[in-house]
């Protein structure tokens, strides 16, 4: 089997501090590929040497099969980028950078501009430098996906978006997705990468630590559990599948992996002031199942 | 040819700018300064004539050719060549640190272009600016010699020291590549082309008042001056080579740090 | 906060007072191997001022000591006007520029107090940098064993720069404010700069133009006038209301204006 994104012990030191090492990566064609990470992890190392802005220090990167740095040209023709921070030139309109933009593939994407431009509600006239931060994040999706890559590369996209705009945005991945691209997301929020990937590759100081399919995270996965209780907390819940237990006055913390209504029927016990039940935050998820 | 023509757009109103600065103030000199400047020739040359030219020698009057049309060009010329040393900064420094100052380098190179490429397509958009200004420059002179020069200086050897200017230019690009690309930051082209122009101008008019011919290799105006050639009809062989040198290493590094480095995440 | 705006300022401070060790010092260095001969210059008097500027002899005889230092002088100044252009830049838009204008303005002190320490660390590095001008000036000549006749001269040279770089300081501090986008002010700053330059010549080769000499601001304080011991009144009235008036608009402008990208 060919994949789209392929890296074998892909290494890249900034003189000698840490950027990633041994990174190991295989992306298959058409998959929504997750990637998380807490920040200065490493991701945006990985993504900046996958798109040629930066140079490994030793192991490979292949894209489409071709090398990132000697065949940077012929990978970039199909690969559309969305920055987690976007700049653009400031004195020009919306719609002259990506103009300018376009200028750069071989295709007409003025159809793509349009269609993409009224999805995310994007006024095209303005200029950049009159833009707040999530029109000017609106331009660069646009700016990503208007010459219809094959391989997109998505870093921290939803950052600045609000909830409505992120539920659009994924349904334009999604939709990008049906028509047969492969996606690359990164993230430092597992609730997004949960939402919209087939596979996930969990990366920490540097290395890869774990790479697993959406579904058999879920079904591994922990819930991170607070109850407020009215009168005393129990010191403990007699419940399979509890860890990191933690109880105060009226109030406790547990970590669950296991059988919800099992969870459900163990806290209906008590008499409950509040309850919340998350998805564990990515330090929680690194301290309590990754650990050892 | 995206990145060039975008490049030419964004150059194209400034360029206008210094265009009609440059021939205004050429005007101003060779047409309007200069026909009292040559009046005023015949008194001060019977006045000199009383002394041994070894006086003239000390106060750095080499010939007559100081009071003809081509050596009141080369008083000119030191205002003109300032100028356009700090326009070709001005623009090479604006075209080549655009992504810098508006942080989005990753833009420009995640589109399928090569590094090369780009270098190569912002360096040629730059001389095409400065040599189309240039020449626009180089034709006023003719025209204003053609109105007013007297018959000291053949328009063969004129027109070689016209085209200093344009040699001017290309070693200012070169410097202002080199600074765009080495700078972490710039902050601000004006700032730094003007920096860099006023500079010159200082080491060479040094260069001039110290009369240190080794200074004059360190004093950018001074390689493509055009007394020289009004005086032997070429520009100062040793000059113009360090300059090419300078030029070559400037551009020369500046492309190879351009395609190599690591681009820095904002 | 003022000892972090010198600290921002530091390396461009350095960078300057190279390039100006490198006029004065080089400068006066060479000096020795001039031959004086002054009773000849009487002549010139006689010459019209094009041919005089043409010349590179405006008024002053580069084979004494006072006349060559008031050569070195004059680039000094334009090396201290421009660096005053960047300093004034600097104060009023580095912020802006490296957007971080939200992170200092949102602190719990007026926009004038901000500016105002912003601009105090901007007259300090261009005082310090007039005084080691007069420094520099001083060591050379020891250095060099000339007998320093000039001493008196080469203060009040100093003052001519301190009095020039400042108003050129402030114009740069009000067109920064006053134009709402960073680079323009310094931009027109500059602009302003070299066309005072290019009217200074046009003075210098025009016979009946004093009035030009109001917008040429490096001409304030000729060569005859400084050597002879004396700072032309007007003008260094010229200088400081001017400063002021810059001064004053640009705080009004910049408490008001809005703070944008």
């Amino acid at each position: 089997m060919s994949f789209v994104i392929e890296t074998k012990d892909l290494t890249k030191y900034y003189g000698k501090s840490r950027g990633i090492i041994d990174v190991n990566l295989e992306v298959g064609e058409g998959e929504i590929f997750g990637f998380i990470g807490p920040n200065g992890a490493g991701k945006s190392t990985t993504i900046r040497t996958l798109l040629g802005l930066i140079y490994k220090s030793s192991g490979s990167a292949k894209v489409f099969g071709l090398d990132c740095e000697k065949d940077k040209v012929r990978i970039l023709e199909d690969v559309g980028y969305l920055p987690s921070e976007v700049f653009y030139y400031e004195k020009m309109r919306a719609i002259d950078l990506l103009k300018y933009s376009a200028g750069f593939y071989k295709k007409d994407c003025s159809a793509k501009i349009r269609e993409l431009s009224e999805a995310l509600e994007l006024d095209l006239n303005k200029k950049i430098e009159e833009m707040s931060l999530g029109n000017k994040k609106k331009v660069g999706i646009v700016q990503g996906l208007l010459h219809s890559p094959s391989l997109i590369i998505l870093d921290e996209p939803t950052s600045g978006l609000d909830p409505l705009m992120q539920k659009t945005f994924f349904s334009l991945i999604e939709e990008e997705r049906k028509r047969g691209a492969t996606v690359l997301f990164s993230s430092h929020i597992l609730g997004e990468v949960q939402r919209i990937c087939d596979r996930v590759a969990i990366i920490k100081e540097g290395r890869i630590i774990k790479t697993q399919k959406i579904s058999e995270l879920r079904e591994n996965s922990y819930k991170k559990v607070s109850v407020i209780t009215q009168g005393a907390a129990p010191a403990e819940i007699n419940l399979p599948g509890v860890s990191a237990y933690q109880a105060g006055d009226n109030h406790l913390s547990f970590m669950y992996k296991g059988d919800i209504n099992a969870l459900v029927s163990a806290i209906g016990g008590y008499s409950l002031s509040n309850i919340d039940i998350t998805d564990p935050s990515l330090e929680e998820i690194f301290l309590h199942y990754y650990e050892v | 040819m995206n990145i060039f023509a975008y490049e030419i757009k964004s150059s194209l109103k400034s360029a206008l700018i210094w265009a009609i600065a440059l021939v205004a103030v050429l005007a101003a000199l060779m047409l309007g300064a200069y026909p009292s400047y040559s009046d005023a020739k015949d008194q001060i040359l019977s006045l000199l004539s009383n002394y041994p030219p070894e006086f003239l020698a000390a106060f750095g009057m080499k010939s007559n050719t100081l009071f003809s049309y081509g050596g009141f060009y080369s008083f000119a010329f030191a205002y003109l060549g300032l100028m356009g040393a700090i326009m070709a900064s001005s623009v090479s420094i604006s075209v080549f640190s655009r992504e810098k100052r508006f942080k989005c380098t990753d833009f420009l190179l995640t589109k399928p272009v090569s590094r090369p490429f780009v270098f190569f397509a912002k360096f040629f958009a730059v001389l095409l600016v400065i040599l189309a200004v240039s020449a626009v420059y180089i034709a006023a002179g003719i025209i204003f010699y053609k109105s007013a020069a007297d018959d000291s200086v053949t328009l063969q050897r004129y027109f070689i020291a016209l085209t200093g200017f344009f040699f001017n230019q290309l070693f200012f690009v070169g410097l202002g590549v080199f600074y765009a690309t080495f700078a972490k930051k710039v902050r601000s082209v004006s700032a730094a082309a003007n920096a860099i122009g006023f500079a010159a101008f200082i080491t060479s008019a040094l260069a001039a008042l110290l009369e240190d011919a080794k200074l004059e290799y360190l004093a950018p105006p001074k390689y493509f001056e055009p007394l020289t050639v009004i005086e032997t009809g070429s520009f100062d062989t040793g000059l113009v080579a360090a300059a090419a040198l300078i030029f070559v290493l400037c551009v020369g590094l500046s492309f190879y740090r351009y395609c190599k480095s690591d681009t820095v995440a904002v | 906060m003022l000892r972090r705006e010198l600290k921002t300022g530091r390396r461009a401070f350095l960078l300057w007072t190279f390039g100006l060790f490198f006029i004065v010092v080089a400068g006066l260095t060479k000096f020795t191997g001039f031959a004086g001969n002054t009773e000849v210059l009487k002549i010139f008097d006689d010459f019209p001022k094009i041919v005089l500027a043409v010349f590179g002899m405006v008024g002053v005889d580069v084979s004494t000591l006072p006349g060559f230092y008031a050569i070195l002088a004059f680039y000094s100044i334009i090396c201290a006007v421009i660096y005053g252009i960047s300093l004034g830049a600097n104060a009023v838009n580095r912020e802006s520029i490296d957007k971080t204008y939200e992170f200092i303005f949102t602190k719990p002190r007026s926009r004038f107090y901000v500016i105002n320490i912003k601009l105090l660390g901007g007259i300090i590095y261009l005082t310090a940098f007039c005084l080691l001008n007069l420094l520099f000036s001083f060591a050379a000549t020891a250095l060099q064993g000339i007998e320093n006749t000039i001493s008196e001269q080469m203060v009040l040279f100093s003052v001519a720069m301190w009095l020039i770089s400042f108003l050129f300081f402030m114009l740069c501090v009000f067109l920064s404010a006053l134009i709402n986008k960073p680079e323009k002010g310094a931009q027109a700053a500059n602009a302003v700069f070299l066309l005072s330059f290019l009217i200074g010549m046009a003075y210098d080769i025009l016979e009946n133009a004093a009035f030009l000499r109001y917008f040429a601001p490096l001409k304030y304080f000729s060569y005859g006038e400084v050597l002879s011991g004396t700072l032309n009144t007007k003008f260094i009235i010229i200088c400081l209301v001017a400063s002021f008036i810059f001064y004053t608009a640009a705080s009004l402008i910049f408490s008001k204006k809005d703070l944008l990208d």
